[in-house]
């Protein structure tokens, strides 16, 4: 292969996979800056799953809604969460396998139905932690996980991005220092 | 074209056939003339490339955790400039070894695959920033096919065998059994490249371990993208692959052609082992409860099928007639299913396999004596023990059948060791 067409072909792909992890920020970032932002209840978490070094597994409540009875979903399929929300706090009002107009919804995946019901899994599964705050962290959400522990989700187009987890009304990082004094 | 060894071993005799007076110096130096110069072996190269990218990675991996101690303290700017800036310096590294060290394999194989590693790990910590976790699929999707042009522009063995086993795990990863089939399409896009090191490099370490690589992967692809279509013939499927597979390997004429290895031993390992499974008689009873077949399970075994069955057909043309037991498994699993369909109890079709598994062991273990292969008649010997271990042991045969048919076996093997050795005394007298 020529020099010159060699060195073209590779700034070529150089840009493309520059472009990859700028484009993910871009997308992510925009979201978090300007989307819609809505409170998430969380559930209570197996304490031995749930924490895995740097980060905790999120669980929540509200995680299933009605199908309308002409759409068949299967396993692994992905599908829209319609959201009402009440008093900044986000419910799963339907599930369908196409994008809702006029009303926020997050994209989700299928996990089972049950009769007309559909177990949906959510995108916001997991947040990352400082490995020094880690174990205290995982004490504090496991205790008020299902009770004071909420998330805040930023929304925008179906996307969806954990922007903060709380307790009560302190920020995880609050709250532990609060802890420590 | 003489194998290298060969030639190697030619040339060490030489000297002592000359002064035997075998062959005249004359002679052996046209010996030397024909055959040319055999390269001094390097052993250093294949572990310096090694040892190239391992040192890479290490660099690589290290760097990923010392930033990661002060990862939280930073903003999420500033770790996007770290996540850039590790994939652009490992970007810089690749293009400095491909225009000012293009004689370096070494140096060019590591920065390839730390380049392709550092890819994936820049994508992941914008991830990481995000909390973002539910794409696994198309994050690998994405760090594949963005890897993809440096197997060709690099020509780096190492990020081809990494890009394989990136997308068989794509495979598994993905969700929708329809988007799998994607898979097919990524392998094919690697097919330039391992073609052109087959041809051009077939005795290179990094071939074999590239053949050896694609086949194992096929095989886990095939497993993912068509495992939700099958269900009750899916034993005769893998008996058609490994049937394809073996009939593929006898396609590189020499048996010492190192292509011909992989693509033998998957097949002769793969279909043992499955032969050795479908012996069993619950097994066929069990397809009782297997439901009726779909289209798409029906298409792809009458596929597979008629490709074995043409293959065959080439195969017996080309070796004039002499039949390759191990090639026509398919043939005799399928008469085991007709069997099923006629006798439930699965007594028929397991007695078939049993005599079908027997039969192949023989005939290995006699290919192996006859060809020296003391290796290959080990395996046959292996795989009758298997199967004679596990019949004994399988109370679906009750013990009175099992009795006759062992009684009749081991009068069979007496009798045979009896006219063998009474034909020996014969030929020596």
């Amino acid at each position: 292969m020529k020099k010159y067409s060699l060195l073209a072909l590779f700034l070529t792909m150089a840009l493309a996979q520059a472009a990859a992890p700028v484009y993910m920020a871009w997308r992510w970032e925009d979201i978090l800056r300007t989307g819609q932002q809505v409170f998430w209840q969380t559930a209570p978490v197996d304490p031995y799953d749930a924490f895995r070094g740097r980060y905790i597994d999120l669980n929540f409540k509200n995680a299933s809604g009605p199908t309308s009875g002409n759409e068949h979903f299967e396993s692994g399929q992905t599908a829209y969460a319609s959201l009402e929300i009440r008093d900044g706090m986000a419910f799963i009002s339907g599930i369908s396998a196409t994008e809702p107009q006029g009303i926020p919804y997050v994209k989700v995946r299928v996990n089972y139905i049950d009769g007309r019901t559909a177990h949906i899994s959510l995108p916001f599964k997991r947040y990352y932690l400082s490995e020094h705050i880690a174990p205290a962290a995982e004490a504090a959400y496991r205790e008020s996980a299902g009770r004071t522990g909420i998330a805040a989700i930023r929304l925008k187009n179906g996307l969806a991005v954990i922007e903060e987890l709380y307790i009560g009304d302190k920020t995880l990082d609050e709250y532990l220092r609060n802890e420590r004094q | 074209m003489m194998d290298k060894n060969a030639i190697k071993w030619l040339y060490r005799q030489l000297p002592e056939l000359v002064s035997q007076g075998v062959l005249t110096q004359e002679g052996a130096d046209r010996l030397k003339q024909y055959y040319g110069p055999v390269e001094a072996k390097t052993p250093a190269k294949t572990l310096l490339t090694a040892f190239g990218v391992i040192g890479a990675v290490l660099v690589g991996l290290g760097v990923i955790l010392i930033l990661a101690h002060n990862w939280s303290s930073l903003t999420r700017v500033n770790r996007l400039i770290i996540a850039i800036g590790l994939l652009i310096a490992a970007q810089a590294l690749t293009g400095t070894a491909l225009f000012f060290k293009r004689n370096g394999d070494g140096w060019r194989e590591a920065a390839a695959v730390l380049h392709m590693l550092m890819l994936g790990a820049s994508m992941a910590l914008v991830s990481q920033t995000y909390h973002l976790t539910d794409d696994t699929d198309a994050f690998l999707l994405v760090w594949m096919l963005l890897s993809l042009p440096l197997i060709y522009l690099a020509g780096s063995n190492g990020v081809c065998l990494l890009y394989l086993t990136g997308i068989t795990a794509w495979t598994f990863t993905s969700h929708i059994a329809l988007e799998k089939q994607l898979v097919w399409a990524l392998l094919l896009l690697a097919l330039p490249y391992l073609r052109r090191q087959l041809r051009q490099n077939p005795r290179a370490n990094a071939t074999r371990l590239l053949t050896w690589t694609l086949n194992i992967c096929f095989y886990f692809c095939f497993a993912a993208a068509f495992g939700p279509y099958i269900d009750k013939y899916g034993m005769l499927i893998y008996s058609c692959l490994f049937s394809i597979n073996y009939m593929l390997s006898l396609q590189f004429q020499s048996s010492s052609d190192p292509r011909r290895l992989p693509l033998k031993i998957i097949s002769l390992a793969g279909g043992a082992g499955l032969t050795f499974m479908l012996t069993a008689g619950s097994l066929w009873r069990g397809l009782i409860d297997a439901g009726h077949p779909g289209m798409a399970e029906i298409i792809l075994v009458t596929s597979l099928l008629l490709l074995a069955a043409a293959g065959n057909i080439l195969l017996l043309r080309q070796q004039a007639g002499k039949i390759l037991t191990l090639s026509l498994s398919p043939l005799i699993v399928s008469a085991a299913y007709l069997l099923q369909a006629i006798d439930q109890s699965g007594v028929s079709s397991a007695v078939l396999m049993n005599g079908y598994l027997f039969a192949l062991s023989i005939g290995i273990v006699i290919f192996g004596i006859r060809s020296h292969g003391i290796a290959l008649a080990n395996i046959g010997m292996l795989l009758l023990a298997a199967v004679i271990i596990a019949r004994f042991l399988d109370s679906g045969f009750s013990f009175i059948i099992r009795g006759m048919v062992f009684v009749l076996l081991g009068a069979g093997f007496l009798i045979t060791n009896l006219v063998m050795t009474r034909r020996g005394r014969e030929d020596l007298e």
